[in-house]
C-alpha cells in the first residue's frame, strides 16, 4: 500500500521542479529544445512509480519506461532531482553526459529507461526486458510499466509492442494517460473508439480506468493493476482521463485548449491538497521542503560544467577495435 | 514426340530437390497436370505435375536422388506439336559459376551509365592520372620525361604501368651518381647565367715556383675568388626564398673528380688563408673526401672547377644547389701577343675564366665585375 | 573429424545451434521459426526441439521483434532476431537505427543483439523479397553490419555477431543458402574477425571489390579475365560493411591503381559510393583510372527472372567494365 501523504509529497516535488525548470527555460539556462511539463499528470504518474519496486545496489527492481509527462513518476521512482536539472541545463555530470537532453534522460541501473522521441517505441523494449528476465530465470514477480498517452497509443509501434506483451503474457502495465491532446491535436482526430480502454479487450489485457485528477483513485487503480501483473495475470492496461495543464513544451502557450475543456478537468494537486487539508493534514511544509530541495539542486547543477568538446569521445560503438581505419 | 519433365524451382532459395516416390510408373498414361512424383525440398514435401498428357516413358532419377533445379527427371511421350514445358530454366546467379553448361549471356549493348563524358574528355595522350603524377615524383622524373615513355593507355597516354616498365630498363645508378644527378637536377631549376673573359697566366706560372708547395692554378683561382668575394660580396650570399643571407666567411668548395662522380669538399675561410696554407688545406680536404666519398658542400657560397685539367678551354659548370656561383678555369693556351718593345708578336699564356651564377642574386654587371677582379688577381699574383 | 560438406544455410543453422548450446543467455525470436516448420528458409529447423523455450515464434510485428531484442539485450540476454526477409526489416528500421544504434552513445550501455536479415535477390523474388538493406543501415552510427559470402564466414561471423557487445546486423544471402557448398570444419578453420575484409584473389591489374553473393560473381569475372585477357585481377570481399576495412581497400588500390566496385544493391548513396569516396580521398595519388562502380539498375527489383538478371550485375558485364578500366 502506498502511503497517500507520501504520494502527495512526490506530486508537490514534481510540480515545483517543473515550474522551476520552466523558469530556467525563460532565463535561458536550458540548452536547446524545450521544457516538457507533467503538470496535471502528477497524481497518476507518481502513483505508477510508487507501485513499483525501486532498484537497490543489491537487487534490481521493476522497470519503468516513462514518457514526456512523467516528471512525477521519474522522481518517485528514484531519479535524483539534480539529474533532471543537469540534463536540461546540459551538464556533463548528468546521466546523459550532454549527449541527450530534457525528457530523454534515464538510468538503467535504476530501472528507468531513457525514452527516444518515437512514440510507442519503448513498449516493445519493456517486453524484451521482461522476456529476458523470464528467459534468464530472474523474472520472479517483477513487472514493468510502459507509460504512453493518447498520442502514442495511435503509433504502429505501440500496437506491436502491446500485442507481443499479450501474446507472451508478460507482467507489463500499459499506463495510458489520455490527456485530451497530442501536441495540439484533440482526441477526436486521434482515435474513434468510445474510450481507449476498449482496446484492452481487443488485445487481451486486463482493464483498469480511473479519474486522473483524483490522486486516491489513481493510486488505488494503478496499485490494483500492478498487483494483477505481479500475480501472473498477464499484461494490464490502465487508462486515466485527465487534462494536460501545460503546453506541449514551454515554447507552446497552450492557447488552443479552450475554456470548455479546461472547465471539465480539475488540477490533481489542489484537489488532493484540499482533501488532505480537510482531513487535518498540514501540507504547507511540503511545498517549502520541495522548493528548498529544488533550489539546492538547481544551485549545484548550474555551477557544474557543460561538455568538454575537445575531449569528447566520438565513438558510437562500444568495441573500439570495430572502427574505420583512417589513413 | 518426347517431352522432358524438369525439376521445378520450388522456393526462392532452392538449389535442388530429392525424389521421394514416383506416383506414376513407366508405361502408364498420365493426364496433363497429373501429379507424377513427390519431391522433398529443404522446406517442404511437394509434388511435380505432368506438363502435358501422354505416356510416361522413363524415370531419370529414383527415390533418394537429389536433382538440381532445371534438370530432367522424366520423359513423356506426347502427341506431335505439344508445346514444351513452359517454365524457363531459372539458374541462380550465385550458382552460375558452376553452371558453365549454360551459354554466356550477351553483354548488353547500351552505353555504360554516367561515365561517357568523362572518358571522352580524358582519353588522350595528354592526360596525366594522379598515380602517374605521384610515380613521376617518386622516380625523380619530370612531366617532360613522359615524352620518352611509350604510352599504352587510351589515346596513347602513359599509364602508371608504362612508367614502371620504363623504369625497369637498365641498371640503377650508384649512390654517388644518383646524388650528383639529384643535385644537378635541383640546381638546374633556377635561372643560371654565365659571364666569361680570358686571363693572362704568365705571371701566375712564374709566381707559383716561388711559393712553398708550388700551388696549382686551382689554388690561385680559389684564393682569387675568395679575395674578390670578400671585396665584392654580392655573390657571397645564400638565397632563402626571397631573403638573402650574407656569408660570415668565404667558404669555397673545390670540384674533385673521382672515378664515378664528382666530390666537392669545402675549405672554410679561404679569404684568411695564404697560398701556402691553402695548398695544404686543399690537399687535406681532398684526401678526406676521397677516403670517405663525402661531398660536404653545405656551407660554401661558391665552387671552383678547374675543367682545364681535362684540356677544355671553356665550359658552363652548374653551381651546387644553395651556392650562388661556380668559377671555371680553362686550360692554359699559348696565344700571340703584340710586344711593343720588339714591335712584333710574342707568346703569352692565357686561360679562359667562366663564372656561372644565380641570376636571382646578381646581374651580369656584378658578376662581370667580380670576374674582372678575379682575372686581375690571377694576372697579378703578388696581390694574393 | 574429417571436414564436412556444408551449405551456407547449414553453416548458419550450425552457428545458431552452437550459439544456443554455448551460451544459455541466447534465444532466437522471429516469424515461423519454431516448431517443426523451422523458419521460412529452415535456418532454425530442429533447434526448437533441441532447445525448448529458446526458439520463439513472434507475431508479424518487426518493430516489436527488434524492440524485444533491445530490451532483452539490455537485461543481459543475447537475443537473435530472424527477420523473414531483409526487406521486412524496414518495418523495424526505427527500433534498429534510433533505439539499438543510439543506446551506447546515449547511455554507455551497449545492446548486444543480432538481427539476421535474409537478403539479396533470387530470380522471381520480386520487389519485396529481394532487397539488400545495407545502404540505409550502414548510414547510422552505432551498428555493426556484416554480409558474409562464404560458408565459413556464414558460420564464424554469426558466432562472432552473437558474441559482439554491439548491435550486429547480419545480412545473409538467400541466393547462397543452398547453392553454396564447401568443406567446412569449424574447430579447425581459421577465421578473420568481424571488422576485417578478405582478399579472395590476389592480382595487380585491377581491384574488384564486393561483398555477399556478388563476391562469387566477381571471382567468376576474374577467372574469365585471366583466361581470356591475361589480366590478373584482385578480388576483395568486404565481409563487414560497418565498420569498413579501409586499410585493406587502400592497400589493394596502392598495388593495382584501378578499381571496380560491384554491388547487387542500388547505386545512389550505397556501399559502392562510400568505398569509392574513401578511395578517391585517401588513395587519390594511386589512381591511374577513374574508379568505377557496377550496381543494380536504379529501379525496384523486377519479378520476372529475365528482367531480374538484366537488373543485376553479372560476370560478363563486370568483365567489360574491368576491361574499360584497364584500357583507360
Amino acid at each position: 500500500m502506498i502511503d497517500r501523504v507520501d504520494h502527495f509529497r512526490w506530486m508537490v516535488l514534481a510540480r515545483v521542479l517543473d515550474e522551476r525548470l520552466a523558469a530556467l527555460y525563460r532565463q535561458d539556462h536550458i540548452r536547446g529544445g524545450s521544457v516538457f511539463s507533467g503538470k496535471g499528470q502528477e497524481a497518476y504518474s507518481a502513483a505508477a512509480a510508487l507501485s513499483l519496486r525501486r532498484w537497490t545496489a543489491e537487487k534490481p527492481g521493476d522497470y519503468f519506461a516513462p514518457l514526456i509527462r512523467d516528471s512525477a513518476g521519474r522522481l518517485a521512482f528514484g531519479e535524483p532531482i539534480i539529474d533532471a536539472v543537469r540534463t536540461y541545463c546540459g551538464k556533463r555530470t548528468g546521466p546523459m553526459r550532454c549527449r541527450d537532453g530534457n525528457v530523454h534522460r534515464g538510468n538503467l541501473s535504476q530501472g528507468q529507461l531513457p525514452m527516444i522521441s518515437h512514440l510507442g517505441a519503448s513498449i516493445g523494449v519493456v517486453d524484451g526486458l521482461l522476456m529476458a528476465r523470464r528467459h534468464l530465470g530472474t523474472l520472479g514477480d517483477s513487472v514493468g510499466i510502459a507509460s504512453v498517452g493518447d498520442g502514442a497509443m495511435q503509433a504502429g509501434a505501440a500496437h506491436e509492442g502491446i500485442n507481443v506483451a499479450a501474446v507472451e503474457r508478460l507482467p507489463l502495465i500499459l499506463l495510458v494517460a489520455d490527456n485530451q491532446v497530442s501536441y495540439s491535436t484533440f482526441s477526436d482526430r486521434s482515435y474513434a473508439c468510445r474510450s481507449l480502454i476498449d482496446r484492452a479487450v481487443g488485445y487481451g489485457l486486463g482493464a483498469h480506468t480511473c479519474d486522473g485528477t483524483d490522486f486516491d483513485a489513481c493510486r488505488i487503480t494503478v496499485e490494483t493493476a500492478v498487483a494483477a501483473a505481479r500475480a501472473g495475470r498477464g499484461p494490464q492496461m490502465v487508462l486515466a482521463t485527465l487534462l494536460r495543464l501545460a503546453g506541449h513544451g514551454e515554447h507552446d502557450d497552450n492557447s488552443y485548449i479552450g475554456p470548455e475543456l479546461r472547465a471539465r478537468f480539475g488540477d490533481c494537486l489542489p484537489l488532493a491538497e484540499a482533501r488532505l487539508t480537510g482531513e487535518g493534514i498540514a501540507t504547507a511544509a511540503f511545498w517549502e521542503t520541495a522548493k528548498q530541495q529544488v533550489a539546492e539542486a538547481v544551485t549545484q547543477a548550474l555551477a557544474e560544467s557543460g561538455p568538454d568538446v575537445a575531449s569528447e569521445d566520438w565513438t558510437a560503438r562500444s568495441q573500439r577495435n570495430l572502427t574505420e581505419f583512417r589513413a | 514426340m518426347k517431352l522432358d519433365v524438369r525439376m521445378p524451382q520450388f522456393g526462392e532459395s532452392a538449389a535442388e530437390a530429392t525424389i521421394v516416390a514416383w506416383l506414376v510408373q513407366p508405361g502408364a498414361q498420365v493426364a496433363a497436370e497429373q501429379e507424377i512424383v513427390e519431391v522433398q525440398t529443404e522446406k517442404s514435401l511437394l509434388t511435380v505435375a505432368a506438363p502435358a498428357a501422354g505416356i510416361l516413358v522413363e524415370h531419370r532419377a529414383g527415390p533418394g536422388d537429389a536433382v538440381a533445379v532445371g534438370d530432367v527427371i522424366a520423359l513423356l511421350n506426347v502427341a506431335e506439336g505439344t508445346p514444351a514445358q513452359g517454365a524457363p530454366n531459372l539458374t541462380n546467379p550465385a550458382a552460375s559459376a558452376s553452371s558453365s553448361a549454360t551459354e554466356p549471356r550477351p553483354i548488353r549493348s547500351r552505353p555504360p551509365r554516367g561515365e561517357a563524358f568523362l572518358r571522352a574528355a580524358m582519353g588522350d595522350a595528354a592526360f596525366i592520372s594522379p598515380a602517374v603524377r605521384a610515380r613521376l615524383l617518386e622516380a625523380g622524373l619530370t612531366i617532360s620525361d613522359l615524352a620518352t615513355i611509350h604510352g599504352t593507355g587510351a589515346g596513347g597516354r602513359v599509364t602508371v604501368n608504362d612508367i614502371d616498365a620504363y623504369l625497369a630498363h637498365g641498371e640503377p645508378m650508384n649512390g654517388v651518381r644518383q646524388a650528383v644527378a639529384l643535385a644537378m637536377s635541383r640546381s638546374w631549376q633556377r635561372p643560371l647565367a654565365t659571364v666569361a673573359r680570358p686571363a693572362r697566366m704568365d705571371a701566375l706560372l712564374a709566381h707559383r715556383r716561388t711559393i712553398e708547395g708550388r700551388p696549382s692554378a686551382t689554388i690561385y683561382a680559389l684564393r682569387a675568388l675568395a679575395v674578390a668575394l670578400a671585396a665584392q660580396p654580392t655573390l657571397a650570399c645564400r638565397l632563402y626564398g626571397n631573403r638573402l643571407l650574407k656569408a660570415q666567411s668565404v667558404d669555397l668548395a673545390v670540384a674533385v673528380e673521382i672515378e664515378d662522380g664528382v666530390l666537392t669538399p669545402v675549405i672554410r675561410g679561404v679569404e684568411k688563408l695564404s697560398l701556402a696554407e691553402l695548398t695544404i688545406a686543399v690537399g687535406q680536404v681532398i684526401d678526406r673526401a676521397r677516403a670517405g666519398r663525402v661531398s660536404d658542400a653545405g656551407s660554401a657560397v661558391a665552387t671552383v672547377s678547374n675543367y682545364g685539367t681535362f684540356g677544355l678551354t671553356w665550359a658552363t659548370p652548374i653551381p651546387l644547389p644553395g651556392q650562388a656561383s661556380i668559377l671555371g678555369l680553362g686550360s692554359v693556351e699559348n696565344v700571340p701577343e703584340w710586344d711593343p718593345a720588339i714591335k712584333g708578336w710574342g707568346r703569352a699564356r692565357q686561360a679562359e675564366l667562366t663564372l656561372t651564377f644565380d641570376h636571382r642574386i646578381a646581374d651580369g654587371g656584378a658578376a662581370g665585375r667580380l670576374l674582372q677582379q678575379v682575372a686581375d688577381l690571377l694576372e697579378h699574383p703578388t696581390k694574393l | 573429424m574429417s571436414p564436412r560438406q556444408l551449405t551456407y544455410m547449414d553453416a548458419i543453422r550450425l552457428a545458431l545451434g552452437d550459439s544456443l548450446a554455448a551460451d544459455p543467455r541466447v534465444f532466437i525470436y522471429g516469424q515461423d521459426i519454431a516448431g517443426a516448420f523451422g523458419g521460412a528458409f529452415k535456418a532454425t529447423k530442429g533447434l526448437a526441439e533441441r532447445f525448448p523455450g529458446r526458439v520463439l515464434n513472434s507475431p508479424i510485428a518487426e518493430d516489436a521483434m527488434a524492440a524485444v531484442a533491445i530490451g532483452a539485450a539490455l537485461e543481459g540476454a543475447r537475443p537473435i532476431i530472424e527477420f523473414q526477409f531483409a526487406d521486412f526489416s524496414s518495418v523495424a528500421f526505427n527500433q534498429i537505427v534510433n533505439h539499438a544504434a543510439t543506446y551506447f552513445w546515449r547511455t554507455g550501455r551497449s545492446v548486444p543483439a543480432v538481427f539476421r536479415l535474409p537478403g539479396g535477390g533470387t530470380p522471381g523474388g520480386g520487389p519485396f523479397h529481394s532487397q539488400m538493406p545495407e545502404a540505409w543501415l550502414t548510414h547510422h552510427p552505432g551498428l555493426v553490419v556484416v554480409a558474409p559470402s562464404t560458408v565459413a564466414d556464414a558460420y564464424f561471423m554469426l558466432r562472432d555477431a552473437v558474441a559482439c557487445p554491439d548491435p550486429v546486423v547480419y545480412i545473409e544471402h538467400k541466393g547462397l543458402y543452398n547453392h553454396l557448398k564447401a568443406e567446412f570444419d569449424p574447430p579447425t578453420t581459421e577465421h578473420l574477425g568481424l571488422g576485417a575484409a578478405a582478399v579472395r584473389r590476389s592480382g595487380r591489374d585491377c581491384t574488384l571489390i564486393s561483398y555477399s553473393a556478388m563476391v562469387h560473381t566477381c571471382l567468376e569475372a576474374a577467372d574469365k579475365l585471366a583466361r581470356d585477357h591475361h589480366l590478373d585481377v584482385e578480388v576483395i570481399d568486404l565481409r563487414c560493411l560497418r565498420p569498413l576495412d579501409t586499410r585493406t581497400i587502400l592497400e589493394s588500390i596502392a598495388r593495382t591503381s584501378r578499381v571496380v566496385m560491384v554491388t547487387e544493391s542500388w547505386p545512389f548513396g550505397g556501399i559502392a559510393a562510400e568505398v569509392l569516396a574513401v578511395i578517391a580521398t585517401e588513395a587519390f595519388q594511386y589512381l591511374d583510372a577513374p574508379p568505377r562502380r557496377m550496381c543494380a539498375e536504379d529501379t525496384p527489383i523486377p519479378y520476372h527472372p529475365e528482367l531480374y538478371h538484366a537488373h543485376h550485375p553479372d560476370a560478363d558485364r563486370i568483365v567489360q567494365t574491368v576491361l574499360e578500366t584497364v584500357d583507360f
